[in-house]
């Protein structure tokens, strides 16, 4: 059995091993005399401002981002997890760079926390995706940049040791860097793509204990629910799938605004479990399945897949106002689960697409 | 069938919930269970917008502004019926046992229960006290609420416009102001002006009106098109409506909508006599003034 003692003494194995591995040769010294660049991000499901196509050589885009172990709300019901996260949110923030840039981050552990944790970057190559190289106690931070070399969005996740790992990642701890083309976005065909808004949608699953007569259990600490939780992880089966950390985190008042007229870049992010959003009454446009754009995106999809461990950037213009549910289209996880957003539309009706040609009214 | 008066619609439902005591069995005192409090109605006017959907010359409308009238006295429970009251219909095999229930909670609301539930106990309350106790219609939910009445917000823009209509009653949804789920003792949410107590707060109540389709005439008066029975009207922070087998309607509801957080109920009964019922009760409603 693991108790919070133990997990420290594997946080001192870690550090160690990561000191070791800081004996890698720098061979990347090209990035020192490139122009340096620092971001400030901001929370999911918002993006920080950023160019889409740029005329900029290659640059060092700087990232800070602090590691907060809180309690967190997860439903309507007032369900708390001791949740782990990127600046304060799940899921962590969107980053993003341009082919070719050098991503670089300050990751901060607070002394307030109780566990070591890193960083894997799926954009990344080499150490691990960086994990290697980023485990921190709490009260270190550490700085890790990267060559962003393949255009696409790709997940980021902590990634400490062992049953650590997925505990971790279940507990908030992912997030998605988004490495666009220089030149933008394409079709494929050389036309170019462009959104006027982009959401950052990033899919989690969350497994609460339960006691004997069915309540969710609450627990004083994080390290306090290991046991359990891992348990029931083992089980495969969460309590909870929902967008961006909570039950209702972007429904009802927390909708996402647009426009008629307006093209939506969604980024979904799904760090464990293989996803297929749905926009009720819209499609995907164009849609990088797999989320890479080398790859030319697949067009007029009307569910899209998001394989566990990965993100997909979906295209789409809106064409009608209205309320659209952004939704896992497994509907016993978008309903019953949680997984599910709202798109609020203003603009003015097209009879041409729709029109309710005959009202209800008693048959005959 | 059609009915170009809610009030008569609402009268026949009355008299229906009274045969069914009538022809109960023999009445049995309740043993030693206390009886619920009771707040009695007097007749009088009040401005109501009938529920269901409503169409003029093809078009989506408002629900038109009724003065509508309760033709005689009517007692209604001061609080929902609570968790200990439900479980002794529970204990006499007339309820279904729910997990929601504490039959120690003498001081807190049943909820988790769908109409079927509340109808339920209604007919058992009814047979035990041998008095014509029965849920709510939305119109007498409506006057015993008074001030505390919501309904539904009656979309602010182009009522031509079905999205703007649309937006508008989700904005109205999305913008209540939601209460925690955990039932809250009697008393927290206060009493209105006809002390009936916590009304509107974390607790949605089922009523007996069914869901409706009307059409107003060039005489203003609201046609019966179709009635779903199947689906009934709950009264809360705001009206809503959800099958009747349904306890959860967080859960049960639908993907874009303000669900209820909790349902339970509270009963009412009618103080004149059945054939007095008939001619004259509850929402006796004139044509828009």
């Amino acid at each position: 059995m693991f108790n919070r003692r133990d997990l420290f003494l594997a946080a001192g194995a870690a550090a160690g091993a990561a000191a070791v591995l800081k004996a890698v040769p720098a061979m990347a010294e090209e990035a020192v005399n490139l122009p340096r660049r620092e971001v400030e991000l901001v929370a999911p499901p918002l993006v920080h401002p950023h160019e889409q196509a740029t005329r900029r050589g290659p640059e060092v885009v700087a990232f800070k981002m602090t590691i907060i172990e809180k309690e967190q709300v997860i439903d309507d019901d007032g369900v708390k997890i001791h949740a782990f996260t990127y600046n304060g949110s799940i899921p962590g923030p969107l980053m993003v760079v341009h082919e070719g840039d050098y991503l670089e981050l300050t990751l901060v552990n607070l002394a307030t926390n109780q566990f070591d944790h890193n960083i894997d970057f799926h954009a990344s190559t080499g150490a691990l995706g960086g994990g290697a190289l980023t485990h921190i106690n709490p009260g270190e931070e550490v700085t890790l940049r990267f060559k962003a070399t393949r255009a696409g969005v790709f997940i980021y996740h902590c990634a400490p040791e062992g049953p650590m790992i997925p505990w971790h990642v279940a507990l908030g701890m992912n997030g998605a860097v988004l490495v666009l083309p220089r030149d933008g976005l394409t079709d494929g065909a050389g036309k170019p793509l462009k959104y006027d808004r982009i959401y950052y949608v990033g899919e989690q699953d969350f497994y609460v204990p339960r006691d004997a007569g069915g309540a969710y259990k609450t627990y004083a600490s994080a390290a306090d629910s290991f046991v359990d939780m891992t348990a029931l992880m083992r089980g495969l089966i969460p309590t909870h799938v929902v967008f961006n950390g909570a039950v209702g985190a972007l429904t009802d008042k927390n909708a996402l605004p647009a426009k008629v007229g307006e093209t939506v870049l969604i980024i979904h992010s799904s760090a464990m479990r293989d996803t297929r959003p749905h926009l009720i009454g819209g499609h995907g446009d164009y849609v990088w399945l797999m989320g890479k754009f080398a790859n030319p995106p697949m067009r007029d999809l009307e569910t899209w897949i998001v394989p566990g461990g990965s993100a997909v950037a979906a295209l789409y213009t809106f064409r009608q106002p209205g309320v659209y549910a952004y939704l896992n289209h497994n509907l016993i996880e978008a309903v019953f689960l949680g997984a599910t957003a709202h798109f609020r539309v203003d603009g003015q009706w097209n009879d041409d697409l729709m029109t309710q040609v005959r009202r209800p009214a008693p048959i005959g | 069938m059609r009915f170009s008066h809610l009030g008569v619609v609402t009268t026949v439902i009355a008299a229906t919930a009274s045969l069914a005591a009538a022809l109960a069995p023999h009445p049995v005192a309740l043993a030693s269970a206390p009886r619920a409090a009771v707040a009695t109605l007097q007749p009088g006017w009040f401005a109501y917008r009938p529920l269901g959907d409503f169409e003029s010359d093809g078009r989506t409308i408002d629900a038109p502004a009724r003065a509508a009238r309760l033709g005689a006295p009517l007692d209604v429970m001061v609080e929902p019926v609570s968790q200990a009251e439900y479980a002794r219909c529970v204990a006499a095999a007339a309820c279904p046992k729910l997990k929601s229930v504490d039959p120690a909670a003498a001081n807190l609301p049943v909820v988790g229960v769908s109409w079927l539930d509340a109808t339920a106990y209604a007919e058992w309350y009814a047979r035990q006290t041998g008095e014509d106790w029965r849920l709510p219609t939305d119109d007498e939910w409506a006057y015993a609420a008074a001030e505390r009445f919501r309904g539904e917000p009656p979309p602010a823009a182009d009522g031509d416009d079905f999205a703007r209509r649309w937006l508008a009653k989700f904005d109205a949804d999305s913008a209540l102001a939601r209460q925690p789920k955990a039932p809250q003792p009697f008393g927290h949410f206060g009493r209105n002006t006809l002390g009936v107590a916590d009304l509107s707060g974390n607790v949605w109540e089922w009523t007996n009106s069914c869901y409706e389709r009307r059409a107003v005439d060039a005489n203003g008066e609201a046609q019966l098109l179709t009635r779903n029975c199947r689906v009934r009207a709950l009264e809360g922070e705001h009206r809503t409506f959800m099958s009747d087998f349904i306890r959860d309607g967080v859960t049960g509801g639908c993907s874009v909508g303000a669900p209820p957080t909790n349902l339970g109920f509270r009963l009412v009964r009618s103080r004149a006599s059945a054939v007095a019922r008939m001619m004259s009760s509850v929402g006796e409603l004139l044509q828009a003034l």
